[in-house]
């Protein structure tokens, strides 16, 4: 297919005049059967990679994602644009229905499922019954020790690529320094050189760069305040808790009487889904969220992302931030830092590695996977890969240390008194920029929100009341007179 | 503290609180049924499957520092401070009132199901056929499609909504109001459940109680009054509160096989057909037969052994087959405890 074809396709079956920066490269090496990785960061328009070359490549497309809340999300995305053959098979379906998915699974299009589900002996069986195009494999910095998102079930993989027969593979990740980058491929099994490795640079020069300092909590809150109020436009706001989320959006929707509402995953699947769509409908202005949010979300004029506590490394701050800005206006990306914040990351990053005492317990079979929940999963999984208790607690030993060297990293960016810009793009492994006063807060040029151009303006904001509920069902269900 | 806890305790009747922790996150044990029973809670079995224990004990502690309740030897009972704090949160709170058929439905899937609906028929009335469904199962997608393809029309729109209309007009505008809602459409995803009790100046702890109540008042309804909503909810019908092994084995106990029978078909425990059959008399009350189970003669002994506060009966042994006396004496307990209502 040439180029001129390719964009008659995008424009006829997709509506877009364009292609994103990176996708067209992607698209090509797909459609002419070359393995690609892709390096694209937030917003570079995911999907589109892979459900172009599905209407013309004929065979299923299996997507592995490592995160149910992921795999919803793009489910979803796909059925939105129309595509209705889309399956997931997941831990959340019943044995009765997964085994009913499988038994059709040439009539899907689409098949998602996580590592641990499509790597399952039987569920390899039926791939091998199905002609396959193209294996996709999402958040593909998973499968590398280096990442900061090391999952060992996506080792798995390779078994599936050597044993699946599929036309080609598409690695998508938004971030990767080029130690990962070459570690995906080696740990997938693929030869370097004849992978196609599309990158595009994790600089957005649309997003201001600040870090706030504060001495304490209630300062932080100030200047939180402070923030939104002042701040034109949609808005983030990050949190490592969830109660938190709750607390503070209802303590801001007090405050700024903007619509504020919290978003984790700890809510009912409905739920998130209601807010995700306010969101994007400019119901709402600001989210307090979890990590959980921004995935699913296509909301071009989100203009600011404030981090309430430092996150745990700089690839998820990319992406995070990421989410603003999207249609090239400018927007602004804030830490909110205390002293003393990153004790709460590495809290939480203990939480999430077991300890010594731990790995022992269940490897003596004194304490069982269903008493450690995600850690569970882990442990048990490193036993089926028949893990000796010494080396698993290595491994996370080494896991640990590798949290502590990347949020040092972060905490580089935090700390800088230079260019916070040049910090991440160094650690990218990209070239340096110079530094410009709409760059970033770095060499004494604070923030300064009028200037950017990011101030609100002010208009009474219409608050409607909730409705009858006769008009709300006039508004629902639309009858023609 | 405000919470719903405070309605499932007595000032009269010693509750044992793992009993009730037992029945809000549906752990179907004879001995937690048969006191759920006694207590008049059984409608709320798995009713907080998400309950975690340190919270329900903190509620409790923070109650009994309130010096609203007793803890004596893990039993609950409310003071005379506690009984009239009772009395007011039920006065100022939401109080359920479809809770007898809350065991007869799958209500966790009811909501979803609902809202999945509406914004089928909502796109649909607004021509449009490019959204994201709110609902990610296949089983749910499948179910809600072939129930709109079957029914579709011009007139499914004015159904719908007139079925529904018929329903919010028996409730109060605020019910009303928030089901309206919470429903979800075109170009309009609705609001959660705590968007909602806020806007509705509603205590927030009311809200999830309260949408669970509405929507078993609705499927209610649906089954009597409706054809749309009906053929929505048929599936979500339960064949029994009873665990499904309970079920089997009560089906053919109620078609004459005598235990000893059921025990070799189901090639199961002497006890475990027992233990059935309890389940089995809790859930079904007064139409279970006792009679060919207890001879009239056992009862009339019975009677004359057991008097007074059912809950303090203590088994006697009779027969000196420990595990029969203790099943007649159960079932005994649970025929007397189900005919008084
Ligand atoms: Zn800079």
């Amino acid at each position: 297919m040439n180029e001129q074809q390719l964009h008659e396709v995008l424009q006829q079956q997709f509506g877009f005049d364009d292609f994103r920066p990176g996708q067209q490269p992607v698209i090509e090496a797909i459609l002419n059967h070359q393995d690609t990785l892709a390096i694209l960061p937030t917003g570079a328009g995911k999907t589109l990679l892979y459900q172009l070359p599905a209407r013309i490549l004929p065979g299923s497309v299996i997507v592995i994602s490592p995160l149910l809340s992921l795999m919803q999300d793009q489910v979803n995305r796909l059925r939105q644009l129309g595509e209705k053959q889309v399956t997931m098979l997941s831990s959340i379906q019943t044995r009765a229905q997964q085994q009913a998915t499988m038994n059709h699974l040439a009539h899907f299009k689409y098949i998602f499922a996580s590592p641990e589900t499509i790597t399952k002996t039987e569920v390899m069986a039926q791939l091998k019954q199905i002609k396959i195009a193209m294996i996709v494999i999402d958040e593909a910095h998973c499968v590398s020790q280096w990442g900061p998102e090391f999952r060992p079930q996506y080792l798995l993989l390779k078994t599936l690529l050597a044993d699946v027969s599929h036309d080609v593979t598409l690695m998508l990740t938004a971030t990767a320094t080029q130690r990962v980058q070459d570690d995906i491929l080696i740990k997938l099994g693929l030869r370097v050189r004849q992978v196609t490795v599309v990158r595009q640079s994790v600089n957005r020069p649309n997003i201001f760069l600040s870090v706030q300092t504060s001495t304490s909590q209630t300062d932080k809150q100030t200047q939180l305040l402070q923030l939104v109020k002042t701040l034109g436009g949609a808005g983030i706001v990050y949190f490592s808790s969830r109660k938190q989320t709750s607390q503070v959006a209802q303590w801001l929707q007090e405050q700024t009487g903007l619509n504020v509402a919290a978003y984790h995953a700890g809510m009912s699947q409905t739920t998130r889904y209601k807010i995700q769509h306010q969101f994007m409908n400019n119901q709402l202005q600001v989210i307090c969220a979890t990590s959980a949010f921004g995935m699913g979300i296509d909301k071009e004029d989100i203009r600011f992302v404030i981090h309430y506590h430092v996150p745990a490394n700089l690839e998820n701050y990319v992406q995070e931030i990421g989410r603003a800005g999207r249609d090239g206006q400018q927007s602004l990306a804030v830490i909110l830092y205390s002293p003393g914040d990153e004790y709460i990351q590495v809290n939480l990053s203990d939480l999430t590695i077991p300890s010594d005492a731990v790995v022992n317990d269940f490897m003596s079979g004194q304490v069982k996977a269903e008493q450690l929940g995600d850690v569970g999963d882990l442990l048990d999984f490193y036993r089926s890969q028949h893990l000796q208790a010494e080396q698993i607690i290595q491994i996370f030993q080494q896991q640990r240390q590798k949290n502590r060297h990347n949020l040092d990293q972060l905490l580089q960016y935090v700390n800088t008194t230079e260019c916070r810009r040049a910090v991440i793009l160094n650690y990218f492994g990209e070239q340096l920029l110079n530094h410009n006063e709409s760059c970033c807060d770095g060499f004494d040029n604070p923030l300064n929100i009028e200037q950017l151009g990011l101030k609100k303006i002010e208009k009474t904001s219409i608050k409607p009341n909730v409705q009858s509920w006769q008009s709300r069902l006039n508004q629902l269900y639309f009858v023609k007179s | 503290m405000d919470t719903y806890l405070i309605t499932l305790l007595s000032d009269q009747q010693p509750r044992r609180m793992r009993v009730i922790e037992n029945i809000l996150t549906n752990r179907h044990t004879v001995t937690t049924l048969f006191w759920g029973l006694r207590y008049g809670i059984l409608n709320w079995l798995g009713s907080d499957r998400q309950l975690v224990r340190a919270d329900f004990d903190g509620q409790l502690r923070q109650m009994q520092d309130d010096g609203l309740l007793q803890l004596d030897n893990q039993f609950i009972l409310l003071t005379s401070q506690g009984k009239a704090v009772q009395a007011q949160f039920l006065s100022q709170h939401y109080q359920p009132r479809f809770t007898s058929d809350y065991l007869n439905y799958q209500v966790n899937a009811a909501w979803p199901r609902l809202m999945f609906a509406s914004q089928v028929i909502s796109e649909f009335s607004y021509e449009n056929a490019k959204y994201a469904p709110i609902s990610f199962e296949d089983h749910e997608l499948r179910y809600v499609k072939r129930w709109f393809a079957a029914n579709k029309s011009a007139a499914i729109i004015q159904d719908f909504k007139d079925e529904l209309t018929g329903f919010l007009g028996t409730l109060s505008e605020t019910e009303a109001t928030f089901m309206t809602e919470l429903l979800v459409g075109h170009d309009s995803p609705g609001l959660s459940i705590d968007q909602l009790t806020g806007k509705l100046k509603l205590p927030s702890i009311d809200g999830e109680i309260m949408a669970n109540d509405l929507i078993v008042g609705l499927m209610q309804y649906a089954d009597q009054q409706t054809t749309l909503l009906k053929q929505l909810f048929a599936d979500l019908h339960l064949e029994s509160p009873m665990s499904h092994s309970g079920y089997v084995t009560y089906q053919l106990f109620v078609a004459n096989h005598s235990i000893a029978q059921i025990e070799q078909q189901r090639f199961l425990k002497l006890s475990t057909v027992r233990e059935h059959l309890l389940e089995a008399a809790i859930f079904d009350g007064p139409q279970f037969p006792y009679q060919r189970l207890l001879t009239a003669e056992q009862l009339a002994d019975f009677d004359a052994q057991y008097a007074g506060n059912i809950d303090d009966w203590q088994v006697q042994n009779v027969s000196g087959d420990k595990n029969l006396d203790f099943f007649n004496f159960r079932l005994f307990q649970i025929m007397r405890s189900t005919s008084h209502e």
